[in-house]
Parts: structure tokens; sequence; C-alpha cells
């Protein structure tokens, strides 16, 4: 029973991370159709500017309130993160073509190895809470622990609902309208009227605090960070996640990083072994091949750029009549 | 040297300069060492419908790219009602009052025929990023104002059936239709159509050049236009400019340009 719900929690809190960085992901890539491969980045940046508020303000005065350090945390993980993504950005965005994937790959690594080497922060060892749990508590204390894992998935849902309210909002106005039109056509755009640059730095920027946000959340979750989990790799996973699902479709997001994320986790409990090696190590080639199959059959992603109240055989399915809403 | 500037040389040219919607001056602009415009000259007066043509590579394409600041020349200016715009960026001259269509049709493919006249609207709308997050009142009341609007624009062109569609699936008259509803929805004062008659058989074209004097009238706006079509040209313009090689090689009324020998030489070659 313990095992049962430390296992939905500890998944449900880490899907809720991934969703809020694939959202994210998916506002500069699938909206505005800039292309980055440094998403993992400016979740580290995020985790490691939380984690240091938090750990360093209750080092600083023990009695402040555990609430108000996260939301302190939360702030500086946001604010870190989108400062980052300004400096990267600013000189990035003001070129047209494909400097944004070197720069932001480039940034990525950086971070990296930079983080591998602050002693501050705990170098490339973990950088642990040092006992400090929100709420207050030690992780060995049962009741602390389900108290612990069951305020994160209140934070996950909040933080997964705010981003998806946020980008949906924005994506339905006058600004969205905007930001589309430059993945679309970026003279066009500006021919129109619309400030390009603007508006890249602006989606780059709300991309990067959202990640950071997922960073925050993260670190508080597990209470030990180590540079080593926002390697190159969990960019491309990102990345992966927003294109299965596709470009511009936040609900094919949802479910692309709902299956990219348990489909692995179910074959490593599942025991099975085929010719000799567990069926998880399989799943990787799996994994190729499925990304491969998909580039072919169909490029655009699951969905699209379409929402899933949008797709046809949906609105049958639930008697909705018309065309997809497509107009706003 | 002498004969394409006549007009421009004249002691009254700043006078003229002044009173010109649209001035260019000693417009140069150099890719790599070769010239692609040299020592351009020309004035377009309010609600004119003038014509830019020349063969080939004359550098029509490239005046409009620096008039509509996606070139910035080597030297030389540019003034749109008086004012000097050549060191600014397209969607602050797009807001002053300039807009434009593109040679090969640059619609906003995958986005709906309503949409990419919106977007055009954007630089009207007043709701900031913040109340279009929450859903303020004045965004609602702006989204409506901005829909509204772009759906009269889209009846003037009768493409208002065909709002929901993407834009990539209209048929090519509707596309060049559209691409003309997007840049008048920016609300310019001069409108710069790059081969508006392209790919169009008579009976398109001629409907075209109704369209285009019908929406200067209406939108009280100035045209200037490249065609290479000259019988549309001819039609619809009431001067022309000659480029040819980067440089002004005559311009003046229809009548003028269509006996000018320097014209004659640059579309049929030297006669011996």
């Amino acid at each position: 029973m313990e095992a049962l719900f430390s296992r939905l929690s500890n998944d449900f809190v880490l899907i809720c991370v991934y969703l809020v960085l694939a959202l994210s992901l998916n506002l500069i890539n699938g909206y505005a159709g800039l292309f980055s491969l440094g998403h993992a980045g400016f979740w580290a940046v995020g985790a490691y500017c939380g984690s240091a508020f938090i750990i360093y303000s209750h080092q600083a005065g023990p009695g402040i309130p555990g609430a108000l350090l996260f939301c302190g945390g939360i702030t500086a993980a946001m604010g870190g993160a989108a400062l980052v993504g300004l400096i990267v950005g600013l000189p990035s965005l003001r070129l047209q073509g494909d400097y944004l994937a070197i720069a932001s790959l480039g940034f990525s690594l950086i971070v990296v190895n930079i983080l591998n080497n602050l002693a501050v922060v705990g170098g490339a060892s973990s950088f642990p809470f040092g006992g400090l749990v929100w709420p207050d508590g030690a992780l060995y204390d049962l009741k602390a622990r389900v108290a612990h894992n069951l305020t994160h998935i209140v934070l996950g849902v909040l933080a997964v609902g705010t981003c998806t309210l946020v980008i949906r909002n924005i994506r339905h106005s006058s600004h969205g309208r905007a930001i589309l039109s430059l993945r679309e056509d970026e003279v066009a755009s500006a021919m129109c009227g619309v400030n390009v640059v603007k508006y890249k730095l602006l989606v780059f920027v709300l991309g990067a605090a959202f990640a950071g946000l997922a960073g925050v959340l993260y670190a508080t979750y597990t209470t030990r960070i180590a540079p080593e989990a926002f390697n190159f790799m969990e960019s491309v996973k990102i990345l992966l996640m927003v294109v299965l699902g596709g470009l511009g479709s936040l609900s094919g997001t949802f479910i692309a990083v709902i299956v990219l994320y348990e489909v692995p986790e179910l074959l490593r409990m599942s025991h099975v072994t085929i010719a000799g090696s567990p069926v998880a190590d399989w799943w990787v080639m799996l994994y190729a091949l499925v990304l491969v199959m998909l580039m072919i059959l169909r490029p655009q992603g699951l969905l699209g750029s379409k929402e899933l109240f949008e797709c046809a055989g949906i609105r049958r399915l639930f008697g909705m009549a018309g065309r997809g809403g497509r107009e706003a | 040297m002498t004969t394409g500037r006549l007009s421009y040389e004249l002691p009254a040219e700043g006078l003229r300069r002044e009173f010109a919607l649209l001035a260019l001056g000693d417009l140069t602009i150099k890719f790599g060492g070769l010239a692609a415009l040299e020592n351009v000259n020309m004035a377009v007066y309010d609600m004119d419908i003038v014509g830019l043509i020349g063969p080939n590579g004359a550098g029509k394409t490239t005046a409009f790219n620096i008039i509509s600041g996606v070139y910035r020349p080597t030297t030389g200016q540019v003034l749109f009602q008086g004012r000097d715009i050549t060191a600014m960026r397209p969607h602050h001259i797009t807001r002053l009052g300039i807009a434009r269509t593109f040679q090969n049709i640059r619609l906003f493919r995958k986005m709906s025929v309503l949409d990419n006249v919106r977007v055009a609207y954007h630089h009207h709308n007043r709701a900031g990023l913040l109340s279009s997050i929450v859903r303020a009142g004045i965004f609602r009341s702006q989204e409506r104002d901005i829909t509204e609007r772009a759906m009269q624009f889209l009846r003037l062109f009768d493409l208002d059936a065909r709002s929901r569609d993407e834009a990539g699936s209209l048929p090519y008259g509707q596309q060049r239709r559209l691409e003309i509803a997007r840049a008048l929805a920016t609300e310019p004062r001069l409108l710069l159509l790059d081969e508006p008659a392209a790919g169009m058989n008579s009976a398109e074209t001629e409907q075209l050049m109704e369209l285009i004097s019908w929406v200067r009238d209406q939108f009280h706006l100035t045209v200037l236009l490249i065609e290479h079509d000259m019988r549309f040209v001819m039609g619809v313009c009431k001067s022309i400019t000659v480029l040819d090689h980067g440089r002004v090689i005559a311009s003046g009324t229809p009548d003028d340009v269509r006996s000018n020998p320097a014209v004659i030489e640059a579309y049929l070659g030297e006669a011996k």
C-alpha cells in the first residue's frame, strides 16, 4: 500500500515536472517555431536557483516558515531562468536561422559544466537540502513523507494548470496570433507590423521561466539534485515529447509526456527479459524505432497543431457538430 | 546620368521632396561590391498609382525591400511623409503607414484566413499580455473589435465565406486577394504591390486592375507597384519609373515612357 502510494505519487509529480517543461518548450518550439535544444539548461538554472535560495535562506533564518521559503524559491527559480533566457536569447534571436539551436545547445552544456565545478551548490556531487523538507519534518518519518508527496502533488497540479492556462490564453489572443505568424513567415509578419525580435524574446524568456518553475518543483520534491540530471539528453527527451505530441498542440503534449514517461517505467517494472536482457534495455532501441516511424508516417506529431477536442473523431464521439474551432 | 533624373534636378527639388509622400534620395545599395541600385531618385505623390518597371534583375524588388526596411541602403535615404525611415526596422515602417505584398505570395499558410488579417491588426491591439492572460475586459472588447474589422476586410474582398479555412488551401487568385486584404488591414498610406498580376489570366488581371483603382479611392491611399504585364501597368498607372541595371533610365507618364528610346533599348536591346 505504502509502496504503491509512493510509486504513484512519484510518477505523478515527475510527470507534472515534465509536463511543465514540455508545455513551455511547445510555446517556444511549437508556437513560435524557434528551435531550442537547451531546455534542460533552464530547468537546471531554475532547480539550482530555487534550491540555493531555500537552503541559504533557511540557514540564515531557521525560523522562516516553509511556505514562504518555497514561494521565494519559485520567484528565484523563475526569475533566474528568465534572466538567463534573456542573456542567451538576446544575441541569438536577433539573427535569422538556426543560431538559436546552436546557442541553446552550447548553453545547456555550459550550465552542466559550471554546476559541476560550483562548490557553493555542491559541485559534481548532489546539492542536498540537508534534511530540510517542506512541509517541515524528516523524510524518514512516514507521515512527513506522505505529507511531502501530497503537497507536491497539489503543487504539481497547480504548476501544470497555471502553465497550460497561461500558454493557452496567450495563444488565443492577438499576441498569440503574432507569435504563430513568426513560425509561418518571419518577414511577412514584420511587414504586418509585428515586432519580430520582441516576440521571439518574449516567448523564449517566458518558456525559460516555466522551465525554472519545473526546476524548483523537481528540486524540492527530490530534495537532492545533481548536475547530471539536467544533461543534454534531458533536453532531447523534452523535445521528443513536444514533437511526438505535435508542435503547437497542448493536449498532444499531455498525451506524449504521459506515454513517454510511463512506458519505460512500466517496462522497468515488468521484469520481462528478451534474449537475456531486461525489456527496459530494449526500450532504448524501441524508442528510436518509434521516432523513426513517427517521422515517416506522421511528421507533424500525433495531433499536429490541433487540440484533442478539434479532431474530427473526438468531436463525433462527444456529439459536437461543425468543423474544428480553429479560428481563435 | 542625365536622362532619368530630369525632373528631380530642377531647383525646386527640395520643395517637391517635401510634398512627396515617398521620396528616394540618391539610393545606392551594394551587395559584395555589386551595385543593385545606384543613385536612384524617385518621388511618389499622394493618391497616385505609380508603376515601377524594368527588365529582370533591374533592382525593382530590391527597391521595395529597402523602402519596407528589409535591406538597409549603402548610401542615400528614404523619406516617408517627410520623415527619414532609412534605418528603421520593418515593423516600425509598417506602423508608420507602408504595407506591401510579395512577388511570391507570403501568407501565413497554416493560419486561418481570418487570422491572417487579424495579425495585420495586431499593432492596433491595446490589450497587453497580462490582460490577455487573465482575460480582462479590455482583452474581450479588443478581440471583438479586431475580429469585426478583420471580417469587414474579408467581406470587401469577398473572402468572408472562407474565413475559417487555412489560408494555404485557397485558390491562387483568392490568395493574392487575401494578401492585399492583409496589407490593407495594417491601415497604410502607401501600398507596395510586388507583381500583383503574376500568374493571373487576362480576365483575372482585368479584375485586379479594377480592384486596385477601387482600393485606392476607397482607402485614400497611394499605390506603388512592380509589374511585368505592360497592358496592366499602362492601364492602371498615372506615372511610371523605369529601372535598368539599378539605375532610373526614365520616368513620366505612360505615353512618355512608352516612346522613350532608352526604355525601348533596355527592353529590346540596342537598335543598330
